[in-house]
């Protein structure tokens, strides 16, 4: 008799918590991650792929021109191939998981600063294996930016036969990891719509992950490092991206752009959707959602305002920019500390019993 | 006074059988012997005792190393071959003390690992050594090194009762909390991450099913060693058991724990339960047992005690044991808490007070960040072991040569805790570089507003 008293308190008690707790907050429990996930991979990652590819399509072909007729034209016209290329790529490397993690995407096309000794004497040495750990920063768009943009090599890459054969495999090597990715999204994109749920092998577990990952290289290497971060203040402008071409302003304001609409739900091409921020709202966390979509949006409008390089911002007014570098990592906490938090994402792989 | 005293020494010490010891002892061999093999299947001895450079060890245990490269196979191998003799009972004694040895060892060498079910395994192949399991259905027997028993003086068959009750009771207290049962967190966050399932999916995603799960797990917890005691409520006691371990096992990534707790509570069974399963034919009458003169008891008995005390020792330290976890560990605390950090670390020169910030994951890996983020103890160990790496070094950037003797070493760490919005846990106002790590209350740790 006692325990089932103890049992009808229990309930009651439960009941009673449960009609005062539910009166303020309005879950919306018929909201799906799976709905992220297939505005995701239908409107942002395969488009997002198909116009990555078609881009380094022409940036190959553009190339061919210029082999065929090496004006200062056509040379312009690779130039702004591989400017475009590289806009796209920082909208889509954030997807670092699935297809791309199995090339290693991000990191075969993104590394820099590349390593210009190991550029030069991989071109002398002609057969090298660019897929090695060593050659990782002597591929990818910054090796482009230094052979095609460096007015050293300007010679080099219209009369050079080695040098045309290097840039021509560099472009060879990342258009197929890029095309491999793409198709691989075929099948892999019914397993990722269908991969909800928090266990830390699910892709929407591994979708959040890289997300934060991305953000937090944007953080590090677009500004951390240059701005002398990790250098007790010294400015390091030899790691600054893109630096030859001096598009690493405009590219760290695309990736900034690119995790703002993700974040949003927004598509490849701007058409709007339902994305992290509304699972936010379903879970009643509005208030988080709009300091994050609000901290994702001065992440790009502010460098936008900047007039100059980043190299420039550093230059004139480090504090400025230091200052910038702490607005991100304020939000790398929102990020990875309550956003993560509350969709119970578990991060790491391993048994785990909750403490 | 005198005879209830005497009622119940008696009592805990008659001659019960040894059948639901010797089980007991199999199940227990093959469980740790499945879970060391899952653990190197997995790859996990690489991953989480190879490849980093740098462990976290417990207080007081900082001379326990790990062994360099692939021979950190070893102790996994010895727990291997433990769990085998202890299964088999051959050569028992050895074999359960080479288990225990070996399986400590690994677990003392970095807290990232913990869980509060490899110390159950540790306490449990503890108190196993002292147990003659092997005395019954065993090579020792079988090869004659020790002679045949049917017989075991009750306390030996308590105290594993005992130490599982326990596991399961603290494990309730520590549910009673405001967290867990008014705001049912972290059950709701987690639940929640099921919203997509087909049917139930809606139900996943209500707060009201989060609350039941919350107030069940912890009268559950508070109650089913009682259930399970008496043999009237035995059974359902174990169907019980039996779903409960299976829905946590369905819905979170806790692994080979459920199993350990659905097959080692049959030690509440009956002897006659136990005797059907290896065939035990006794041949003595309980009333011929005699027990022997033995100071084991005793020591069990403290050992019991000792296990009933650990987990208050967070008494001794100021509220917030969620926040600051000071005596949170090894007291069944499971379940309890989701908790996500970032920590950043800066190495400052003294002179010019500039600061080079620590990319962490040039130091510890992923799991050893994740933990290490939300958990002051090895906050302050790891800003230690960055101290000793910059200690009188010479960095050199551009043209610009830096000496730096005795750095300060400054965290600022952020923390949500269930699901409220971050805040401050660690601020750079410290240097800890200068803050021992002891059991000492931290009051580096900025305090927890709710």
């Amino acid at each position: 008799m006692k325990r089932i008293g103890i049992l009808i308190i229990t309930i009651g008690s439960l009941l009673i918590s449960c009609k005062e707790k539910d009166k303020g907050t309005e879950t919306n429990t018929s909201f799906d991650q799976a709905q992220i996930l297939e505005q995701l991979a239908t409107n942002y990652i395969v488009p997002g792929y198909d116009s990555l590819h078609v881009s380094l399509l022409d940036l190959k072909s553009s190339w061919n021109t210029f082999l065929t007729n090496s004006t200062d034209e056509n040379l312009a016209r690779v130039q702004a191939n591989w400017k475009r290329s590289y806009i796209h790529f920082d909208r889509m490397k954030m997807f670092e998981f699935g297809p791309a993690m199995n090339v290693g995407l991000a990191a075969a096309l993104g590394t820099f600063p590349s390593d210009t000794a190991q550029i030069e004497s991989n071109i002398v040495a002609e057969n090298v294996n660019l897929q090695t750990a060593t050659n990782i920063d002597a591929v990818g768009f910054n090796a482009l930016d230094y052979l095609l943009f460096n007015k050293n090599k300007l010679n080099a890459i219209k009369s050079d036969v080695k040098t045309k054969n290097y840039v021509a495999k560099l472009m060879d090597k990342m258009f197929n990891e890029v095309e491999l990715t793409k198709n691989d999204w075929k099948q892999y994109k019914s397993t990722f719509v269908k991969g909800t749920g928090s266990s830390s092998t699910s892709p929407f577990a591994l979708f959040i992950n890289a997300y934060c990952k991305d953000f937090e290289l944007l953080k590090n290497a677009k500004i951390g490092f240059p701005n002398g971060t990790q250098s007790l203040g010294v400015p390091l402008y030899e790691y600054l991206e893109a630096k030859y071409a001096g598009i690493g302003k405009i590219v760290l304001i695309e990736n900034a752009k690119a995790l703002h609409a993700v974040f949003n739900g927004n598509g490849y091409n701007n058409s709007s959707g339902i994305g992290l921020r509304a699972y936010l709202d379903a879970l009643s966390k509005s208030d988080l959602a709009n300091t994050i979509d609000e901290r994702l949006n001065y992440l790009h409008k502010h460098p936008e305002s900047w007039s100059g390089s980043i190299r420039e911002n550093i230059e004139m007014n480090q504090q400025k920019v230091t200052d910038y570098y702490a607005y991100i990592q304020a939000t790398t906490v929102f990020l990875k500390t309550d956003m993560t938090g509350a969709f119970g994402v578990l991060i790491t792989y391993q048994d785990n019993d909750g403490d | 006074m005198e005879i209830s005293k005497n009622t119940v020494l008696i009592s805990v010490s008659r001659g019960v059988s040894i059948a639901p010891l010797v089980v007991f002892r199999v199940f227990f061999g093959a469980l740790t012997l499945f879970s060391t093999i899952r653990f190197m299947v997995n790859g996990w001895v690489h991953e989480m005792y190879i490849k980093p450079t740098f462990f976290f060890p417990y207080l007081g245990f900082e001379w326990i190393k790990p062994l360099g490269g692939d021979l950190m196979y070893i102790p996994f191998i010895l727990c291997i071959i433990g769990s085998i003799g202890i299964i088999l009972g051959l050569f028992y004694r050895f074999n359960a003390a080479l288990f225990f040895t070996a399986f400590t060892y690994i677990e003392l060498l970095d807290k990232t690992n913990y869980l509060n079910h490899y110390y159950a395994v540790s306490l449990i192949s503890f108190l196993m050594y002292f147990l003659p399991a092997h005395r019954y259905f065993s090579l020792d027997v079988r090869f004659k090194f020790t002679r045949q028993i049917e017989l075991i003086p009750r306390y030996f068959v308590l105290i594993l009762q005992f130490q599982i009750a326990l596991i399961y009771f603290y494990a309730g207290c520590a549910k009673i909390n405001e967290d867990w049962l008014f705001k049912a967190e972290p059950l709701k966050t987690w639940l929640q991450a099921f919203r997509d399932l087909p049917f139930i999916g809606n139900w996943m995603a209500s707060p009201w099913l989060a609350y039941l799960f919350s107030w069940f797990g912890c009268f559950y917890d508070l109650t089913i060693p009682f259930f399970l005691f008496f043999a009237k409520t035995r059974k359902i006691a174990y169907f019980f058991v039996v779903i409960f371990h299976i829905l946590t096992w369905v819905l979170f990534p806790i692994g080979v724990f459920p199993w350990v707790m659905i097959v080692l509570t049959s030690i509440y069974f009956s002897e006659s339960f136990h005797a059907k399963i290896i065939g035990f034919k006794p041949t003595q009458s309980v009333d011929q047992f005699q027990n022997a003169k033995s100071f084991l008891p005793l020591f069990l008995c403290f050992f019991a005690c000792i296990q009933l005390a650990i987990p208050w020792r967070y008494l001794a330290y100021p509220k917030g044991v969620f926040w600051h976890e000071e005596g949170f560990r090894f007291s069944w605390r499971v379940m309890l808490m989701q908790k996500e950090g970032v920590a950043t670390f800066y190495i400052v020169d003294r002179n010019s007070n500039k600061s080079i910030e620590i990319n962490n994951l040039n130091y510890l890996t992923p799991i050893q960040i994740d933990q290490m983020s939300t958990q002051p103890d090895m906050i302050v160990q790891f800003a230690h072991y960055l101290g000793q790496q910059f200690k009188d070094t010479t960095l050199i950037f551009g043209q610009e040569h830096v000496h730096l003797s005795n750095p300060k070493v400054e965290a600022e760490v952020y923390v949500s805790l269930n699901g409220r919005p971050h805040q401050l846990m660690v601020s750079r106002k410290y240097d800890l570089t200068k803050e021992n790590y002891n059991l000492k209350h931290r009051r580096w740790i900025e305090p927890f507003r709710d």
